[in-house]
């Protein structure tokens, strides 16, 4: 009586099908392997991200350091003018540099190249774009950094 | 006779299963505890470091020439290192006191007026404070530059190495 009650689906009783077929397990092996995988995957991304963020800030720096030895440059000339050393312009040896590897100040390697691009912007604005690159897991990165110098002294 | 319950076989090969499966699940969720733990270390020394590397490039680019001479030992200097308790720069601030900061068993600290003030936790071991000098006096015609070199460790194998550098925004012009 009990049986007849229940729907024909219930695995207890039935005189056919008992447990899994081999394509149930697979089929849900396969789904298990699949939420556990992406999981990892998420978790694997997420600390790559972490590294990649550190060396961000890293080459943000190195970036201004570029940005900045530019600005010294022309202060340094604005001195020499002002002081009324001859032939001195206030753009003179500022000029763009092709990637070098960053040397940091303690000697310690790393993998960080720097380029300066200088683009004229009339006669008194100088545009400075300095790249940081570096590879990381697998892949190239880059921080760009933009600045524009203006010659301010009369 | 009608088959009630599992085989001992039947059994062990579920068991078997299921605690490959809870193994596996347990060893990735402990893999995520503690990538979760590294990250929030790493995010810690991340958030000083640009704090502290801020804070100092800030103080150090509106630094003013020091005209007698009585913070940086020498008259007419904008910049001075020091090294009484750790690598250090000493100079006049854009309020006129006399600022340094340096490294003091693994921590950056600095001295405005006489108030000393950590700028890192103690969580974190700065490993190394380095410091180039460019133009710091007024008669060599170049405008003063500081490079700033930090490597700083945190908790969970968190570390990083910063470097940056500051052109004085005041002209150093002669006097």
């Amino acid at each position: 009586m009990m049986n007849k009650a229940m729907p024909a689906a219930c695995l207890t009783g039935r005189q056919g099908r008992q447990g899994f077929t081999l394509l149930e397990t697979i089929i849900s092996i396969f789904i298990v392997t699949m939420g556990v995988g992406a999981v990892f995957a998420l978790v694997n991304q997420t600390i790559g991200g972490t590294q990649i963020i550190s060396s961000k800030l890293t080459a943000t720096y190195l970036a201004q350091e570029g940005i900045e030895s530019i600005r010294e440059i022309r202060d340094s000339n604005f001195l020499k003018i002002h002081k009324g050393v001859g032939g001195v312009n206030w753009d003179a040896n500022i000029v763009s540099s092709d990637w070098q590897p960053v040397v940091f100040i303690d000697g310690t390697p790393n993998n960080f190249q720097r380029r300066t691009i200088i683009t004229p912007d009339g006669i008194n604005i100088l545009n400075v774009s300095v790249e940081v690159s570096w590879q990381e897991r697998g892949g190239p990165h880059k921080v760009i950094v933009q600045e524009n110098l203006y010659k301010w002294l009369q | 006779m009608k088959k009630n319950g599992f085989t001992l076989v039947e059994m062990i090969v579920t068991m078997g299963i299921f605690s490959l499966l809870i193994g596996s699940l347990a060893a990735v969720f402990t893999q995520i505890l503690q990538s979760q733990r590294n990250i929030s270390s790493t995010q810690e020394l991340l958030g000083q470091t640009s704090y502290a590397l801020e804070y100092m490039s800030r103080a150090i680019r509106m630094a003013r020439k020091d005209l007698d001479g009585s913070c940086t030992g020498i008259v007419n200097l904008n910049y001075s290192t020091t090294t009484s308790l750790g690598t250090g720069i000493k100079f006049l601030n854009s309020g006129s006191v006399c600022q340094e900061f340096y490294l003091e068993t693994g921590q950056l600290k600095e001295n405005e007026g006489g108030v000393v003030s950590p700028l890192t936790s103690s969580h974190l071991n700065v490993l190394s404070f380095d410091i180039v000098d460019s133009g710091w006096t007024q008669t060599d015609d170049n405008q003063p530059k500081v490079t700033l070199f930090l490597n700083i460790e945190g908790n969970n194998q968190s570390k990083i190495k910063v470097q940056t550098a500051v052109t004085q925004r005041n002209l150093d012009i002669e006097r």
